[in-house]
């Protein structure tokens, strides 16, 4: 709406300019023709593309951001956690823009407004005009009455000044100026059928010839031109200025080829000129209220010079003429912005926002995927460790055995640290990524889309959460396998003989923490029960390392049996 | 009636054409005439009556058991003056038609008639000697 705002005014200015220029030309040679090319340039102008447009700003710049919500970004460097301190960022950043409604951009302002009240304008102006030349066709196929004769001296008429077909005549009731009407069809000449009776054929000559130059000149082309011009731009007091000129340059234009189609008939033409006017004028003696004619009784009396005395245009004002029509039609159709190259846009707040969150979206995903990775790793390494686990006892090779699952243990915690600093580094370098992007759109205004900003927060939140969560759960995971490397450890370091073998019992009711804790409670209670049996649980498969003899097994098994109620176990050895 | 009319629409016209072609007419032989249908189109034409009635263009007169309409004016009058009303209000106004004119002012008054008339003889007898001199001069 902008842009053809500026487009607008651009044009409403540049045939201003025109107009300027066209009266000057005007009053400088007074050739009708010429003065009713530089006339017509101004609706030309008007239609075409703007010489400049004119910078419309009347809407409230958004405030930028204030440089501590700026800073929040740049001073998170925390290498582990700068992703999330990067998102927790961004968030606040987003979360600053609705709280101040200064950002806010007016959905509707004063430019958008006025557009919309010129293109009404402009769309009753056309509808009225419409209906207006509709219910005038109608009319005038009720009372268009042809005449023979008339349109044989028509056709004659025509061929003289050069029309390939002849106009349609209808002789029409009341008090109308002859005057040729082309709307939906062949151009009619209507002539009133009172004035043609009381008309002598000379004298009616020489007005149908001024209809018929008319439509040599295509002047009902012009017509549309000028009714498309008035119509866009019905305000612009230049427009009906160029009208009334262009309505005036026409008539004379139309009076010399009078003139110079029938030679002699100056007088006769001029009585026919006064005759109408008189046939026109209501029955009345006194001039009505605000009716004066005073401008129009002065362009007669100047026709009627024009008609009667011949006047010729002398050469230096023919060239003034013809220079500054030239100069017009120079500055018409070339637009200089239609040369330039279209300035790269800055994006609108709006856009930036769609920016940040897409940019936060790309980040949580990674994040989620990285999560997933860590996950699937050390799943795999308890997997591991629960499959040696429940190996097939082997009494003879009980202490290798043992050897070999803390090689394995440790081998798959050396592994996980490894992935683990690998996606740390991962992670430091993407979030430098998203600092450096962050930095450059908080420098950006942010306003607008309120609602959607709020519910792309909260989704950011929950999946923040989220992560933050499995990392827990992830986190929980390792310092378990770490106390029972620990507990594994010591039992290497103490050197003790292979007391029993190991067993896994997977529990579904009971946490296994739990259970491991009362059941160490319980044998804690007897030494010797304690020094033969190693209980540590794992929570997340919810399952019980055991490490006893077979006897104590059936002992353990049957407290498992008896504590974990209602659920269905699976003891392997 | 007022002497710058509304135009009418188009259902009115056609009722006024129909009373121009075929005189005093009643409201069912209206219907007939326009809707070929009789009943089903009498409320209709009934109502095209009353409102070309309160605008002067037809008045009733009463003909045995049933009211005849009949036209205020004819046909060329009634058309003159629409087309004078809608010109008046498409060139003096704001609207711009299709149309060339010959002389867009009405309204002079008999004073500047007679002054252009003067104007007139003037002019012509200006541009007389003007076209006698070089003859007398030759001979």
């Amino acid at each position: 709406m902008r842009t053809l705002l500026e487009i607008g005014l651009g044009n409403a200015v540049g045939a201003t300019l025109l107009a300027a220029l066209a009266c000057a030309g005007a009053r400088l040679c007074r050739h009708p023709a010429m003065t009713h090319g530089l006339w017509l340039l101004v609706f030309v102008k008007l239609l075409t593309p703007p010489l400049f447009r004119l910078p419309i700003d009347l809407d409230t710049p958004a405030p930028r951001p204030t440089p501590e919500s700026v800073s929040i970004v740049h001073e998170s460097a925390e290498p582990m956690i700068l992703d999330r301190d990067a998102l927790a960022a961004t968030l606040s950043i987003l979360e600053q823009s609705p709280a101040e409604p200064g950002n806010a951009v007016p959905a509707f302002g004063l430019v958008e407004g006025i557009t919309v009240l010129w293109l009404a304008g402009s769309a009753v102006w056309f509808c009225w005009t419409a209906l207006s030349l509709l219910t005038f066709r109608r009319l005038l196929a009720c009372a268009g009455t042809p005449s023979a004769a008339l349109q044989l001296r028509v056709d004659e008429l025509s061929r003289q000044l050069g029309l390939r077909t002849a106009p349609r005549v209808a002789l029409v009731p009341g008090r109308l100026s002859p005057m040729v009407w082309s709307f939906l069809g062949r151009p009619r000449l209507l002539f009133p059928a009172r004035l043609f009776d009381s008309l002598s054929p000379d004298q009616t000559d020489t007005l149908i010839l001024h209809e018929l130059a008319h439509l040599a000149r295509r002047d009902h082309w012009v017509r549309w031109l000028e009714l498309l011009a008035s119509g866009l731009y019905w305000w612009l007091p230049v427009v009906w200025l160029a009208r009334r000129a262009l309505h005036a340059a026409e008539e004379e234009c139309c009076d010399r080829a009078v003139t110079r189609a029938l030679p002699g008939s100056g007088c006769d033409y001029a009585l026919a000129l006064v005759q109408t006017l008189a046939f026109l004028a209501p029955a009345r003696t006194t001039l009505p209220p605000a009716a004066s004619a005073a401008a129009a009784v002065s362009q007669i009396k100047r026709r009627l010079a024009m008609i009667l005395r011949k006047q010729s245009i002398s050469l230096v004002a023919r060239l003034g003429g013809a220079v500054l029509l030239g100069l017009a039609l120079v500055a018409l159709p070339w637009a200089p912005t239609i040369a330039q190259q279209p300035k790269e846009q800055q994006p609108s707040p709006q856009q930036l926002r769609r920016q940040q969150i897409e940019v936060l979206r790309q980040l949580l995903k990674s994040l989620e995927q990285e999560q997933q990775a860590e996950e699937q790793a050390l799943r795999a390494k308890n997997t591991f460790v629960v499959e040696t686990l429940n190996q097939p006892a082997q009494p003879k090779k009980t202490a290798e055995g043992t050897q070999f699952l803390i090689e394995a243990i440790v081998d798959a915690q050396k592994t996980a640290a490894d992935q683990q600093k690998k996606l740390a580094e991962d992670h430091a370098k993407r979030a430098k990524e998203a600092e450096m992007r962050l930095r450059i759109k908080a420098a950006q205004p942010k306003a607008g889309d309120v609602v959607q900003a709020k519910d792309e927060i909260d989704q950011l939140r929950a999946k923040i959460a989220q992560a933050e969560s499995d990392l827990g759960a992830a986190q929980a995971n390792l310092v378990q396998l770490q106390a029972a490397l620990d507990k594994l450890a010591l039992h290497k370091s103490k050197a003790q003989p292979a007391t029993g073998e190991f067993f896994a019992i997977s529990l579904r009711s009971a946490q296994a923490s739990d259970m491991a804790k009362i059941l160490n409670d319980l044998f804690s209670a007897h030494p010797s029960d304690k020094s033969r049996i190693t209980i540590v649980p794992d929570p997340r498969t919810n399952t019980l390392l055991i490490q006893a003899a077979a006897d104590d097994l059936i002992t353990v098994r049957t407290l498992i049996e008896r504590l974990d109620i209602g659920t269905e176990k699976k003891t392997r050895n | 009636m007022s002497e710058k009319s509304a135009t009418v629409p188009a259902a009115e016209l056609a009722v006024l054409q129909t009373l121009w072609e075929r005189g005093p007419a009643s409201v069912r032989q209206l219907s007939e005439a326009l809707y070929s249908g009789g009943a089903a189109q009498y409320g209709t034409v009934h109502k095209l009556l009353e409102r070309l009635e309160s605008k002067n263009y037809v008045q009733r007169r009463r003909s045995g058991r049933e009211h005849l309409f009949l036209p205020t004016l004819g046909r060329d009058e009634f058309l003159g003056r629409e087309l004078e009303v809608l010109v008046d209000k498409m060139c003096g106004g704001s609207l711009q038609p299709l149309l060339s004119h010959l002389i867009r002012s009405k309204g002079l008054t008999p004073q500047e008639l007679s002054d252009l008339l003067a104007l007139i003889e003037k002019l012509s007898r200006e541009s007389r000697p003007e076209k006698r001199r070089p003859k007398k001069g030759a001979d």
